[in-house]
């Protein structure tokens, strides 16, 4: 009650009105509630589809389109045509078949990232948050000097020697990657060791391990799952940037932070060799910002719609 | 206070150290400074062991960690074998200076508009303004930097100037010739350094100030009879400042790793290029002064944040 | 009670808020009568309407609330007043306690400043001044050492200090009008007992009225010359409080009685009310208490019934008030 009477100016709480006032309608099932929310963001739904159609064309369309790698001489900096609809590079090679390869790397980095990053955070939260004292101090001790480098720092320097080949580089992203996933997983343990059940599987004995398997990451699967959508997002970013200084993925192969980089000594003549990527790259994060949005207040409520 | 700022800045000491020690000995694994020997003609026997002399390549990493630090503790920063052995220290100064040029600017103005928008959204939420604010952040945070630095260029180093005849903005350098020169040389990196920021501290603040906005002590100061400006000025302000401050400290950081790429788009001659260019041209010295510089500036200012949540927030104890 | 002894009366307050889901009634028809200095319980489950009522007089309710109805504070309109002349009255006429003092006060200000600045806006002390008076407020709620409190931080009180600070933040400007909305509900039993003694006793000394809104009918009894019941938004009974507690005539009074432990009872049992309170986006048709009474009738679905004169004084709603098996009344509560 006294949620609602809180916000005099607020003319959005009308919809919570009833939830406030402790009077909610019949429960439905919790998965029914989470879908029921996710679909309330329409961005989310376009995101979805946005994304799907990215992927099927990243992965399903270099079998329609040229090589990617194949050069060809007579057609070096051709503007768009019938043969190269994205004309081709210096190189003389096609720049549709190019972006289809950088965008289905620039993805595949990303999703091993994020759930490399989000399994190396989650480790680290919950054994910290599971066993605190010393532990906890000294991964908290970790955390602080990994904040304290600036991570494009860090990429930059191992950039160089790690960053060639996509899973070293998502390796190399991911290992900076995972600290917002720990301090989430440790704050959510912290809370839930001291809930009944887990308390009950202690007292009856049960052994550290198989308390953090069994009953507290089965209950961080939600948070963790929003984790890893939005760590995508931040793993495109990194990449991209990692690529953009000449310091990612290596040729011949490419990814869309690549192309850009190698698009930018002519922006002058062609800058839609630097928008066309770049916009895809902008589409992709946005799609995943907009699904992971709408997978937090699904799987958080509280957290509300943003 | 004295003594809790003191205590902060013992516990940052290890932080430090181990951050410091960190990328001295990851720089040392990636950075060999007797590559570019390899490649040279004229280059003898005595200058590669000279190399080795300089960096003390013979000792393990952390004695050559420790001799750094000292000299570094002394000021001596050591030579950049990228420029002729030139003294790290001068160059150091000078390209510092050049990236404050840019950050200064960048942090003053996140601090004024990431806060302003973020209050604004918060308080007028679901009006178009917010909207419009909400959209642009969602855009921003959606966009490398080094993208937005580049799609800056094309509109107003290509488009403005092809369709408008005028080119209100340098893309390119750094023009210190008049104040005027000055602005329309950092109007475009200035703006790529923050853009990204300014999109995460607004949404931050907005979500902060939507949580204060209905907190119960705001209620209660309407229920006194305050009048809603001063609700706003004085209850709710002073509570918002609270989560600025934790975005200020971060853009800190922010801003000083952003600079390398938005040095690189635009040709600046500061830290960001000066650490790039460093790197691979095999220059330890160099490398580890501006890394150092970085690390310890970061540190700083997490440290002020403490201090400055001491001040604001009565909650947080001293002892 | 004499016309000119009548500080608030409200009649056919009606308070619903717009959601996706359609109008939510809040409070549906709420009359309540206030004489200056009298002390007024308004009961209910959570939902019922109580607290809503109350902050729409001082129109602290959001936008989406459409408020209907009158509500005359000493002669004065209160719904549809501008904010302005609002403000003017609130803290300064009409003061409110609120439940969770943790909450309720900023933490980045010293108590002292809060209790001052209830002062400030209404022009009744400034600066210095006001601080002192702060402090004079605080001794006179049984805060220790006032000179030194008046200086902390909100965090550094326990709940009861807390709340105590509350009542000398909502007495600053001796207000007509206390509105008391579940004081004591989120401090521990001993603490509870003394915040209410200090509430009764500023009031002896101030004169003030005093509306106390609580879910706790054990509060009620030793602090309310009156109680009103209420559920679904409307109300159900109103009487003197001795009336309501020994002779309830109505089954959802009667049904929150039973199931409220006392001393006195010693084994017997606890009756719980079965079912919970209606959605106020779904309220059933005809009487809201209809589906968890044990006298349900048709005629309780087809309407509701209305709030009658029973005896003088004492008024209920139902339709069986006539047909009810007498009250068992368990000696002695207060």
């Amino acid at each position: 009650m006294t949620d609602l009477i809180a916000r005099p100016e607020a003319n959005d709480d009308a919809v919570d009105a009833g939830d406030a006032l402790g009077l909610s309608e019949k429960p439905e099932s919790l998965g029914r509630q989470a879908w029921d929310r996710f679909r309330r963001h329409r961005l989310a739904i376009v995101g979805s589809v946005l994304l799907v159609l990215l992927a099927i064309s990243f992965w399903v369309g270099p079998y329609f389109a040229q090589d990617f790698d194949e050069i060809d001489v007579l057609q070096r900096s051709q503007g768009p045509s019938r043969a190269h609809l994205f004309g081709t590079d210096d190189l003389g090679r096609d720049l549709l078949a190019r972006t289809l390869r950088g965008g289905q790397y620039s993805l595949r980095i990303a999703i091993l990232t994020a759930v490399i990053a989000t399994s190396i955070g989650t480790l680290f939260g919950a054994i910290a948050g599971y066993f605190g004292g010393v532990v906890d101090s000294l991964v908290n001790f970790l955390v602080n000097v990994l904040l304290t480098i600036p991570l494009l720092m860090v990429l930059v320097i191992f950039g160089r020697q790690f960053g060639s080949r996509p899973n070293t580089v998502a390796i190399l992203i991911a290992m900076l990657a995972w600290l917002r996933a720990a301090r989430l997983v440790r704050a959510q343990v912290l809370q839930l060791k001291e809930m009944e059940f887990v308390q009950a599987a202690r007292a009856a004995g049960a052994k550290s391990g198989r308390i953090i398997m069994r009953h507290l990451i089965p209950n961080l699967v939600g948070i963790l799952l929003v984790e890893i959508t939005l760590l995508a997002g931040t793993a495109i970013i990194l990449e991209s940037t990692l690529s953009f200084l000449s310091l990612g993925v290596q040729p011949p192969d490419t990814t869309l932070g690549t192309l850009i980089a190698e698009a930018k000594g002519s922006i002058d003549t062609r800058p839609s060799r630097v928008l066309i990527p770049g916009a895809i790259v902008t589409i992709i994060i946005l799609s995943i910002n907009f699904i992971g949005d709408a997978l937090r207040d699904a799987v958080d409520p509280k957290s509300g719609i943003e | 206070m004295f003594i809790f700022a003191l205590r902060r800045l013992f516990a940052a000491i290890p932080v430090f150290l181990v951050a410091t020690f960190a990328t001295f000995w990851g720089t040392s694994e990636v950075v060999d400074p007797t590559d570019n020997l390899a490649t040279c003609q004229n280059c003898s026997q005595a200058a590669y062991d000279r190399i080795i002399e300089l960096y003390e390549l013979d000792k393990p990493v952390p004695a050559r960690y420790a001799s750094w630090l000292g000299d570094f503790a002394t000021g001596d920063m050591g030579s950049a074998t990228s420029q002729g052995e030139r003294p790290v220290s001068e160059i150091f100064w000078e390209r510092g200076r050049n990236t404050l040029l840019l950050a200064l600017p960048a942090f003053g103005l996140l601090m004024i508009l990431g806060t302003a928008t973020g209050i604004y959204s918060a308080l007028r939420q679901y009006s178009k303004g917010d909207y419009a604010i909400t959209s642009i952040s969602y855009l921003g945070l959606a966009m490398p930097t080094f993208f937005f630095g580049l799609l800056l260029q094309v509109v107003f180093a290509i488009w403005v100037p092809k369709y408008l005849g005028i080119k209100p903005f340098w893309s390119s350098g750094m023009h210190l010739e008049s104040p005027l020169q000055f602005v329309r040389s950092v109007t475009l990196p200035v703006m790529t350094l923050m853009f990204v920021l300014l999109a995460g501290d607004s949404r931050f603040i907005r979500a902060a100030v939507l949580d204060i906005k209905s907190a119960d002590y705001i209620r209660t100061a309407r229920a006194k009879g305050v009048s809603e400006r001063k609700v706003i000025s004085k209850h709710l302000f002073r509570n918002a400042m609270i989560p600025a401050v934790t975005v200020w400290s971060l853009n800190a950081s922010a801003l000083l790793g952003g600079s390398i790429i938005t040095e690189t788009i635009f040709s600046w001659p500061g830290f960001g290029r000066l650490v790039i260019d460093a790197l691979f041209a095999g220059d330890l010295d160099l490398t580890m002064a501006i890394v150092f510089a970085i690390i310890f500036l970061v540190i700083m200012f997490n440290l002020l944040a403490d201090l400055l949540y001491g001040v604001l927030d009565p909650r947080i104890r001293y002892d | 009670m004499a016309q000119d002894d009548l500080l608030l009366d409200v009649s056919d307050l009606s308070v619903a808020f717009k959601t996706k889901k359609g109008m939510a009634a809040a409070v549906r028809g709420m009359s309540l009568r206030v004489a200056r200095g009298e002390s007024v319980a308004i009961v209910g489950e959570s939902g019922s309407g109580k607290s809503v009522s109350s902050l729409a007089l001082l129109g602290l309710l959001p936008k989406s609330a459409q408020i209907t109805g009158s509500a005359k504070f000493d002669g004065e309109e209160l719904v549809g007043m501008s904010q302005n002349d609002l403000r003017a009255i609130r803290g300064k006429r009409i003061s409110m306690i609120f439940q969770d003092p943790m909450t309720a006060f900023n933490p980045v200000f010293t108590i002292g400043d809060q209790i001052a600045e209830a002062m400030e806006v209404h022009g009744t002390a400034e600066g210095d001044k006001a601080l002192m008076e702060a402090a004079n407020l605080l001794e006179l709620v049984g805060v220790p050492e006032p000179g030194q409190r008046v200086n902390q931080y909100p965090h550094e009180f326990s709940g009861g200090m807390r709340q105590r600070a509350m009542i000398a933040m909502a007495i600053a400007n001796k207000p007509d009008l206390l509105i008391a909305d579940e004081p004591t509900t989120a401090l521990d039993v001993t603490i509870q007992a003394q915040v209410m003694e200090v509430l009764s006793d500023i009031r002896k000394e101030s004169g003030a009225a005093m509306i106390l809104i609580t879910h706790d009918l054990g509060v009620v009894a030793g602090s309310a010359d009156r109680v009103q019941v209420m559920y679904g938004g409307r109300v159900f009974e109103r009487g003197t409080t001795n009336d309501v507690f020994y002779d309830p005539l109505n089954p959802y009074t009667r049904g929150l009685l039973r199931s409220m432990p006392r001393v006195d009872a010693i084994g017997e049992r606890l009756v719980p009310i079965s079912g919970s309170p209606p959605s106020i986006l779904n309220m059933p048709p005809g009487c809201a208490f209809g589906p968890r009474c044990d006298f349900r009738t048709d005629a309780c679905v087809a309407d509701a019934a209305s709030l009658e004169l029973v005896k003088p004084g004492h008024e209920s709603r139902c339709h069986h008030t006539a047909d009810l098996p007498a009250y068992e009344a368990v000696e002695t509560l207060t």
